[in-house]
């Protein structure tokens, strides 16, 4: 196991209180292995995310265990924490228009970044590095002269991903890696990370409201819902036979080019409010199957066949 | 490749510049700082006298011998204005310098990390910058007395805000944006992200700041000096020269008050011109509103 986090929870200190961006969640995450989190805006996707690598505001409030290579990262100093960052677990982000510095050439990025975590490093030795990857990821090495003006929104995405590349880590967390790029683009940056992460062999955690990318890419698949994770299963398993009733929703809410079936699909209501969340399961409020223990209890976490789902509908299946 | 982009840029945006009224506004502007750059460091060259030394009659009229004619005790005015560049522009540039070297770096840290030590330094300068900038050089001169850096001192007080407030607000913006963000999450060092990802991109609307402060200084000083605050007598000081030329206006010598009066105005307008267009070259979306 290369990454696991046990009961972690991130809480957002406020004025009015606690935000619970991220609450009791675990997850582990296999080597070699690419895990899909997905769910809707708002969910603590990118909490989590962020929170992993501990770059969240200073006033965030974390508990529980969260570790690399058993390696606790919790508690530990921050000087500590930025060797962890780009060298054990990278990232890449959402926006590759903003994610590059724009008053530095191509290369000065990668030596930047390289002199970071090997400070002897020396600037022919970072050179042939950085041509190395930006070769591998589909861009001419000459353009390291370059700024990142000058490359479009997906050649932006690809330095991006060299950037994450060149340092080798062990995990990679992409935060919706093409959310805002076109969907041809989006299929090419996909398969390059999916064979990039199989030459590195390196794991990821692959976070998208894209249920499509997450089906093609993941070998497990967390769905989470205001905070928690309400069901874990493997990518075949998720989209056939969905256990918890959210994800049921989620899947008949995909948009499709069925001319007989025009009428786009919602989840009536909204998520919960995180500063005061339900008391029993999030969902229910907008569960169609709703019991009176629902609202009550928080679910607990159980095994149905490979999946693991937090919802009431099972635990008394197993009673 | 890269060298022909440039320099068509380049082209393009000196074609654009001069299309429009505001690029021949800031040639003639970067034209008379040139001149009265020169003038000040050639000045022993350039000026026809010794402008601390009494070398004609008392309030001579200007003729051939002193186009600018002679101040009351027979100094020529001339001479003294070549020579007054050098005092005005040279007490401009340290009390810029001293002023953007301590609101600058101030505004990144502040800027920064936020929090307390944020509020407190922001209170500061929102103080200093509450008052009349002149009425506070005046206090902070009376108490340091004259010199060159003491009068340099006290305009950079007055400026110090400037710098503080306008890269405290543009770090804070910086600071959120993604690239930062990525930075960190790629292991920099906070003393990095500042110095390499924030500090250049704010770097822009430091220059124009310090163009336009510095027409603002040369006439703070001025003002110092008109006011008997400024350099002491002898040297010769545009304000000094001014106040001391009023005196005897009404003994009908009109040129001891003009000549510094307008060195004084273009050097300030030259200032003020060339930051302008300076600003246009930075900020494109200004240029592009035209």
């Amino acid at each position: 196991m290369i990454f696991e986090a046990k009961d972690l929870k991130i809480y957002y200190k406020t004025k009015k209180g606690f935000v619970k961006a991220v609450d009791n969640i675990s997850l582990s995450v296999e080597k070699g292995q690419t895990v899909g989190l997905v769910g809707e805006s708002g969910c603590g996707k990118s909490t989590f995310g962020q929170g992993i690598l501990r770059i969240l505001p200073p006033s965030t409030f974390y508990s529980g265990s969260l570790k690399i290579e058993n390696q606790e990262l919790l508690g530990i100093p921050e000087s500590s924490m930025r060797k962890i960052r780009g060298k054990k677990i990278g990232m890449i982000f959402q926006d590759p228009m903003t994610s590059l510095n724009p008053v530095m050439r191509i290369e000065k990025l990668f030596y930047e970044t390289l002199r970071t975590h090997e400070p002897e490093i020396t600037e022919e030795e970072a050179r042939k590095r950085t041509a190395k990857v930006l070769e591998k990821v589909g861009i001419e090495p000459e353009r390291m002269r370059e700024y990142s003006f000058q490359f479009s929104g997906g050649m932006r995405q690809r330095v991006m991903i060299a950037l994450t590349l060149v340092l080798n880590p062990l995990l990679v967390i992409a935060d919706e890696p093409t959310t805002s790029l076109d969907v041809i683009v989006q299929a090419q940056i996909m398969n390059l990370l999916n064979e990039l992460r199989k030459e590195y062999d390196m794991s990821m955690i692959l976070i998208t409201h894209d249920l499509g990318v997450v089906a093609e890419m993941a070998d497990k698949i967390c769905v989470m819902y205001a905070g928690h994770i309400v069901e874990e299963a493997l990518s075949e398993d998720l989209y056939y036979r969905p256990k918890h009733p959210y994800t049921e929703l989620l899947l008949k809410s995909i948009p499709n080019t069925n001319i007989n079936d025009l009428e786009l699909k919602y989840i009536p209501g909204s998520p919960p409010d995180l500063l005061n969340p339900p008391i029993g399961c999030r969902f229910a409020p907008r569960c169609p199957y709703k019991k009176e223990i629902c609202e009550k209890k928080v679910p607990p976490t159980v095994k149905v066949d490979k999946t693991k789902v937090k919802c009431w509908l099972y635990s008394e299946v197993e009673q | 490749m890269r060298k022909k982009f440039i320099s068509e840029r380049l082209g393009e945006f000196i074609s654009d510049l001069f299309g429009t009224g505001t690029g021949w506004l800031t040639f003639i502007g970067a034209m008379i700082l040139i001149f009265y750059i020169v003038l000040a460091i050639f000045s022993p060259q350039i000026a026809p006298y010794n402008p601390t030394e009494r070398v004609g009659r008392s309030l001579t009229a200007p003729n051939d011998q002193f186009i600018f004619g002679t101040d009351n005790l027979g100094r020529d005015v001339l001479s003294r204005v070549i020579y007054g560049a050098r005092i005005a522009l040279m007490i401009a540039f340290i009390a810029v310098a001293i002023a953007a070297g301590v609101g600058v770096p101030l505004g990144l840290i502040s800027g920064f990390l936020g929090g307390p030590l944020d509020r407190v330094l922001t209170l500061i300068m929102d103080a200093i910058y509450s008052f009349p900038g002149l009425i506070l050089a005046i206090a902070i001169a009376a108490v340091l007395g004259p010199g060159v850096i003491n009068i340099a001192i006290s305009i950079a007080v007055v400026y110090t805000p400037t710098y503080f407030k306008v890269i405290r607000n543009q770090v804070s913006s910086v600071k959120s944006e993604l690239y930062v963000e990525a930075a960190k999450a790629l292991g920099a060092k906070n003393r990095e992200i500042l110095m390499k990802y924030i500090f250049p991109n704010v770097l822009p609307s430091i220059v124009v700041v310090l163009s336009m402060n510095l027409a603002d200084a040369i006439m703070t000083e001025a003002g110092l000096s008109f006011l008997g605050l400024g350099i002491a007598p002898p040297t010769p000081d545009w304000g000094f020269d001014l106040s001391n030329g009023q005196r005897f206006v009404l003994s009908k010598a009109w040129w001891g008050l003009l000549f510094p009066g307008i060195a004084i105005i273009t050097v300030v307008l030259g200032f003020s011109m060339f930051s302008e267009g300076l600003n246009e070259l930075i900020n494109p979306t200004i240029r592009e509103r035209r």
